[in-house]
């Protein structure tokens, strides 16, 4: 008896490490997820609710912070299920100036936008968390095969709105690296 | 760089550019999900029922108004020593199970019950002069008793959320504290959290404003943009009221209110330290509202306590309980909306395929129940360009059959996949996803899509789901329906003009479950 509330402070102080070390990133990919900061916020405090109840079994893994983006990543279409997976065409945004910065931040974020939910989390974990085709699979729970075509899918929706964009991004992005 | 040309750097070069920008700081996230972990772990152990709680930073969110200056607001009236009860006694039998104390995702159908009942229920409860409306749908986030609303005053509109829960016996007075008064934290100088004793229980009044500089640095703009003097001006108020009941098996009632007071002052010119080519002047920040009220919310923290000596406040309550039966009116209305959809899709199906809606899940879904088994349906019409009929169609997937052919009047695409484990072994001579594509030639018309999934639980077939070693999900190996629409049926329905017609039938009509 007496060890134990020792035990659970030890455990209590290892998820605050893991949650400090974590939730930058975790909200970034979550930023991307959904568009909005504070949403993104939310979906991290939610993974990082879920995580905390089965903290003793998520610290014994070898790689907790693939379970937490696997919660992140579920949250959010968790709770997207509600929202439409496409939009009608007479409300595609206008396209904006491929050269300005911050122009081009929105039409990135209009563009993952359009995206349907899942597809959208495909690109993201393909693209920006360089997650492979099975550990993308993985963490969304569905086939390789979904995977693949909706990766290609959603890199042909992007195409088109983003055409301007790409050539500018790879001197804008260049400095800004994923964080690990 | 094009995306064409290499695919995985352009991508996340583009997608670096989302934070070109300073993001907003981040607070500590690790604290409430210990403080309310703990607190679940010590009611799971009182508690038989399943069904934890889920968190309730997703009211601590939705109107995160930012640190601000001292509360003002409406004048007072009807002191709260008048509450005489709170105590919720619907007349309908009580709901059972387990409620949390926070948000829950419900059903839909409950969802759609809230919806239109919402304003008919709050509205006895308003003060003289403040009414409600209904919320646009869609604006939700999926928690089903996280109800919001409209309020109308003479000076403005106001946002209001709400929901009930349950505060177990074992729920901390830190936790309570934290979903009573999220904008106000223990300890914080910034805004005011007061607490009332009234007859039945405990009010949590969570008080608080927010100053146009405050507001700006919530959105990482630097203080600058401000013009000189109007920085400390106050542009949002939130009251907010949380009634913990002192008997726990009751109702714990929630009802946040948030609405802009001011519009923010920009200096006239874009300061050296904005961010280089940045939208001047800055838009609005993304609250999910455009409510607007010089005078502030539309209910003074005394006018929400004596909502809770109204009798009609049980009624409210009994509704936004996730448990309690959807009403006869709103059954009709999905069953009514669930069989449009239904005629529709099946004009344009072959008469052996039976269809449905499954609202069993928080979104709804078509499905087909033809002879060999059940599929899922999608559909959509896509823009199409040159770049879109070259790109998106140009490749095939490993363990895809992909098939192309000419039709009368555009191409027809068929993509077949397979279902693989995580070493890429195939798992099935079947396919689990069907995809079909209509390019019609005329590039003026839209792509029509349809994709249908399966899974080995949609055929008739005995299955099996195993661990997939080393991953913490399981893979399914089928066996799995065919397609209960065939490629050639499909097409039939494109070139008919039928498909695209229930496809604009069924997009709104889905979109009103939602």
């Amino acid at each position: 008896m007496g060890s134990r509330p020792a035990e659970h402070s030890d455990s209590r102080e290892e998820f605050r490490e893991f949650a400090v070390a974590s939730q930058g990133h975790l909200r970034r990919s979550a930023y991307l997820l959904c568009g909005d900061w504070h949403f993104a916020e939310d979906l991290v405090q939610m993974a990082f609710d879920r995580i905390y109840r089965h903290w003793n079994r998520v610290r014994a893994a070898d790689n907790p912070g693939a379970y937490a983006r696997q919660v992140v990543y579920r949250c959010f279409l968790d709770s997207r299920k509600k929202h439409l997976d496409t939009v009608p065409l007479e409300h595609l945004p206008e396209r904006a100036s491929p050269t300005d910065p911050t122009e081009t931040r929105l039409a990135v974020m209009e563009a993952l936008k359009e995206l349907p939910p899942r597809t959208r989390a495909v690109v993201v974990l393909r693209y920006w968390e360089d997650m492979s085709v099975e550990q993308t699979a993985g963490i969304l729970n569905i086939s390789q095969g979904s995977v693949k075509s909706m990766a290609s899918r959603g890199l042909g929706l992007l195409r088109e709105p983003l055409a301007g964009f790409a050539e500018a991004s790879g001197r804008a992005g260049a400095g800004v690296r994923k964080q690990t | 760089m094009t995306i064409e040309e290499n695919d995985d750097s352009a991508v996340r070069g583009l997608l670096g550019t989302a934070f070109a920008d300073p993001e907003p700081p981040l607070r500590d996230l690790a604290s409430g999900s210990i403080a309310r972990g703990d607190a679940v772990r010590r009611r799971n152990r009182m508690v038989a029922a399943g069904g934890a709680a889920l968190s309730v930073v997703a009211v601590i969110g939705t109107f995160a108004v930012v640190t601000g200056a001292a509360p003002a607001g409406r004048a007072h009236q009807n002191p709260a020593n008048q509450v005489t009860s709170a105590a919720s006694s619907p007349t309908a039998p009580s709901p059972k199970g387990y409620l949390g104390f926070g948000p829950e995702i419900g059903s839909l159908d409950k969802t759609q019950d809230i919806r239109m009942r919402l304003p008919g229920l709050l509205a006895p409860l308003l003060p003289a002069g403040v009414t409600v409306a209904q919320q646009p749908s869609g604006n939700t986030v999926g928690f089903v008793n996280e109800a919001n609303a409209i309020l109308h005053a003479p000076t403005g509109t106001t946002a209001a959320t709400m929901w009930v829960g349950m505060a177990s016996g074992k729920e901390t007075d830190t936790v309570i504290h934290e979903v009573a008064c999220p904008q106000v934290p223990p300890g914080s100088k910034q805004g005011t959290c007061t607490t009332r004793s009234v007859d039945g229980g405990t009010v949590y009044l969570d008080e608080y404003a927010a100053t146009a500089t405050d507001t700006v640095r919530a959105q990482s703009l630097p203080a600058d943009v401000v013009r000189p003097g109007t920085s400390n001006t106050i542009v949002s108020r939130t009251v907010s009221l949380m009634f913990v009941p002192t008997d726990r098996s009751k109702y714990a009632f929630s009802l946040t209110q948030s609405t802009a007071t001011a519009k923010i002052q920009y200096v006239d010119h874009e300061p050296s330290d904005y961010m280089t080519g940045g939208v001047w002047p800055p838009p609005p920040a993304i609250d999910g509202t455009s409510a607007y009220d010089p005078s502030g919310p539309a209910m003074s923290a005394d006018d929400l306590v004596g909502m809770l000596a109204k009798p009609g406040l049980a009624n409210l309550e009994y509704l936004l309980d996730p448990r309690t039966a959807v009403s006869q009116d709103t059954q009709r209305r999905v069953a009514d909306t669930k069989a449009q959809i239904v005629t529709a899709v099946q004009a344009a199906l072959p008469t052996e395929v039976k269809v449905s809606v499954d609202v069993s899940l928080v979104q709804p879904e078509i499905m087909l129940t033809g002879p060999s088994g059940k599929n899922q349906l999608q559909w959509s019409v896509d823009k199409q360009t040159a770049q879109y009929k070259q790109q998106a169609f140009g490749g095939c997937p490993p363990n895809v059959t992909c098939t192309q052919r000419e039709v009368p009047g555009g191409t027809l695409e068929v993509w077949m996949q397979k279902p693989t484990d995580s070493k890429l072994t195939v798992l099935s001579s079947s396919a689990s996803v069907y995809n079909y594509w209509f390019v019609p030639d005329d590039m003026s018309k839209p792509v029509l899509a349809m994709t249908l999934e399966t899974s080995a639980d949609q055929t008739r077939l005995p299955s099996k789901s195993e661990p997939d070693p080393g991953q913490t999900y399981s893979v399914n190996d089928g066996p799995y329906a065919p397609p209960q629409v065939s490629a050639d049926q499909f097409l039939a329905a494109a070139q008919s003009g039928q498909l695209a017609t229930a496809i604009s039938k069924t997009t709104p009509l889905l979109a009103t479950l939602r």
